[in-house]
This record gives C-alpha cells, structure tokens and sequence, in this order.
C-alpha cells in the first residue's frame, strides 16, 4: 500500500483522495512509476485559472485548448469568451475542469501501466502474478469505472 | 459531501433558456458584461439570438446575426454528454 502523500504531495482536496483510491493498490515501486508518470502529464490548476484570465486581455479559451477541448476553445477564441460571460464561469469552476483532465490522466496512466509493465522492467503486481493477474490488480475497473 | 456539478447545470440553463426565451424581444435585459460597460459591439455579439433562431429554424437570419451559431450548439451539447460521463464516472467511485 503506497501513501499519495509521499509519491504526490503536490495534490489537494478531491484529486488527492481519488489518486489515493488507485495508489492503495500498489506498491512502492509502481507507485514512484505513477507518480512520474502522473506529475508530468497533469495539469495544474492554477495554470488553468491564470490561461482563463488571459480570456479578459483578448486571447480567450486558451485554457480549453490545454485541456484538450478543440471545440470549445475554438468557439471561446472568436466570441470573446462567449462576451466574457464563458471566462467569469471558467474562473470560477477552474478547479474541476483541472479535477477532470487529471482524472481522465490518472486512468490514461493505468492503463499505459498496465500494457507496458514489462518494458519499464517493474514487477508485475503482487510479486509471481501471472500476466492475467496484473491486468486485473491494476487495471482502471478495479478504480472504478473508465472514464 | 459531492462536489456541485457547476459547469453541467451552467451549459445546461443556457441552451434551456436560449431554446424558451427570446433575446430578441424590445425590453430584454442583457447579461453581456461588456455591453453593460458601455461597449457596442464585441466579437459573440448577436450570438445568443443566432443561436435562438437556429433552433426555431430560421437558419439564413441566424446565419446573418452569427454564422457561429450551429456551431456552437454542437459543441456545447457534446461538451454535456462529456460532463456528464465524467459526473457519472466520479460519483460511482468507491
């Protein structure tokens, strides 16, 4: 069982308990391969509030970019940010919209953790499992359900 | 305590008070930050009754008030399908 507070002390509130929800099922080994893996994909939220309130200065929706929303971006860019009214609401709810990439990340994670253990040289979960086994200790099911 | 879906409930009300009301009424109060400062024009201008229009199926005044209107409704009804498969994904967590 690997502690969240010493692979990511950077974490708080709601991302903090569900990245201890899928560390508890590893050892210390994955979980310093998570923990890499996961601090360099996420993003930061305070990134995605700074990103938001560059939409007041004319380069609106770039924080939906970042976060992987073509669509919205895109539409943010050439409405102002929705006449501003999209960017006050992104200030606002810049936490779960991080909360929700990086979730989305975590399970990215997993998964790619799960393909690709032999590779990284990292014992399979619970020492002599079987190639079936590791699939079903750490696969994203046992986290709950895919995003 | 679950956290409050914001965003969900925000896209939500929009397209539903976008689809009943109509923005193009003579005593109409706008909520647009901008023109309440004093500006007269910004680039989402005319937006919120393009896409009010298009969903009545007026499609070429839509188009004339803002050609972003469709666009924008598809955008906005698929970012809720994603919103909600994430509430969905978080709150069944264990």
């Amino acid at each position: 069982m690997a502690n969240v507070l010493k692979h990511l002390p950077e974490l708080e509130g709601m991302e903090l308990g569900y990245i201890q929800g899928i560390l508890k099922n590893m050892d210390d080994e994955q979980a310093t391969l998570f923990a890499q893996v996961y601090r360099a994909r996420r993003k930061d939220n305070q990134m995605i509030l700074i990103l938001a309130l560059l939409g007041f200065f004319g380069f609106a929706g770039l924080h939906r970019f970042i976060l992987g929303q073509i669509g919205l971006g895109i539409l943010y860019f050439l409405t102002l940010g929705l006449c501003f009214v999209g960017t006050i609401v992104d200030m606002v709810n810049y936490k779960s919209l991080a909360y929700e990439f990086n979730i989305k990340i975590a399970h990215e994670t997993l998964s790619m953790m799960a393909n690709n253990f032999d590779q990284y040289g990292v014992k399979p979960m619970g020492g002599e499992a079987t190639p079936g086994d590791k699939n079903d200790t750490i696969s994203p099911e046992n986290n709950g359900p895919t995003v | 305590m679950r956290k409050f879906p914001f965003e969900l409930l925000f896209w939500c009300a929009a397209l539903v008070s976008l689809f009943l009301l109509s923005p193009s009424s003579e005593n109409h109060y706008s909520l647009c930050p901008l023109y309440n400062l004093g500006f007269d024009w910004c680039p989402g201008c005319g937006l919120g009754r393009a896409m009010h229009l298009l969903a009545l199926g007026e499609f070429e005044l839509s188009w004339s008030l803002h050609p972003l209107a469709g666009f924008a409704w598809i955008v906005i009804i698929f970012r809720i399908v994603e919103l909600i498969k994430h509430f969905k994904t978080t709150t069944n967590y264990g």
